[in-house]
């Protein structure tokens, strides 16, 4: 006869967990319970700075949970049921902490904070040496020229700090479409520097100075 | 350095860094546990889940995740 309610969180299995979130009645509530503190838990030791009853702590948790139970057919058992739960978890939060950061900023805005500005005048007291200055000539020129207008936007906003989450939705895509499109971007920009005559070695040698 | 430095620094280590074969964000969050608990026991990490390392370098979000995951992971 299976057991009505575990013991100690610590001693429950990997299939402890998926027997018991996918059973019903005390089973399931005990796992639940003890699933959400290890959940509110981890997330208030990695996220420091809110307390353990912090709305953002206590919705992701929940959420995260909802998430969880729905998904636990997914869970593949290539680790600890809880590094699995508390993966889901910190992505949760983090989604949230980045779109509340994000909300007002337009995909234009984004774009435009990673642009890399025009070379500086001769005015300028900036020194910049002259294969710099071709080096940036050559990048400019590329990110302008090679790059399709949605490849241009996506590695500018990254370049500007924006998180793939919030530049996807921003382009009505997911952060795996959103990473191809980047990826073709960074192919497109590597063959227009090498088409250029710019080799490896002579770039890390400009851009450490060399 | 200053920010267009940087931006330029970072622009050009997205395109020289660029691999045959990687795997973006969701596919790299698919293998994020199994990576953070061979990464806690000690463990060698096993060839499939290398590309999620690969993808560690050059995404400063996934790797931002990780660090959260790998502090969570310590309130056991």
């Amino acid at each position: 006869m299976p057991p009505t309610t575990r013991g100690e969180p610590e001693s429950r299995s990997d299939q402890d967990w998926i027997n018991d979130l996918s059973a019903s009645g005390p089973l399931r509530e005990q796992a639940l319970t003890e699933l959400r503190a290890v959940l509110v838990a981890g997330l208030a030791r990695s996220l420091r700075r809110f307390p353990n009853d912090s709305p953002l702590i206590q919705d992701s948790a929940q959420d995260a949970l909802v998430l969880i139970v729905s998904r636990i057919q997914t869970y593949r058992g290539d680790s600890r049921f809880v590094t699995w739960a508390l993966s889901i978890v910190i992505r949760v939060a983090l989604s949230e902490m980045r779109r509340a950061r994000w909300k007002d900023v337009s995909l234009d805005e984004m774009s435009e904070a990673g642009r890399i500005p025009p070379p500086v005048s001769e005015a300028s007291p900036v020194n910049v040496s002259y294969e710099r200055s071709q080096l940036m000539e050559v990048v400019r020129n590329a990110i302008e020229n090679d790059l399709t207008p949605k490849q241009r936007d996506a590695i500018q906003a990254e370049l500007g700090g924006t998180p793939p989450d919030e530049i996807a939705k921003r382009l009505g895509t997911n952060r795996n479409a959103l990473y191809k499109l980047v990826y073709d971007g960074r192919v497109r920009l590597r063959q227009a520097i090498l088409r250029a005559g710019w080799s490896e070695d002579h770039i890390r040698g400009v851009l450490n100075g060399k | 350095m200053s920010e267009t430095d940087a931006k330029l620094n970072a622009v050009i280590g997205m395109a020289m860094s660029v691999l045959p074969e990687e795997i973006g964000c969701d596919d790299c969050f698919d293998y994020f546990a199994a990576y953070a608990d061979h990464l806690t026991n000690g463990t060698p990490v096993p060839e499939p889940l290398r590309m999620v390392g690969s993808h560690l370098e050059r995404c400063a979000f996934c790797m931002e995740e990780l660090e959260l995951l790998l502090e969570a992971m310590k309130a056991r």
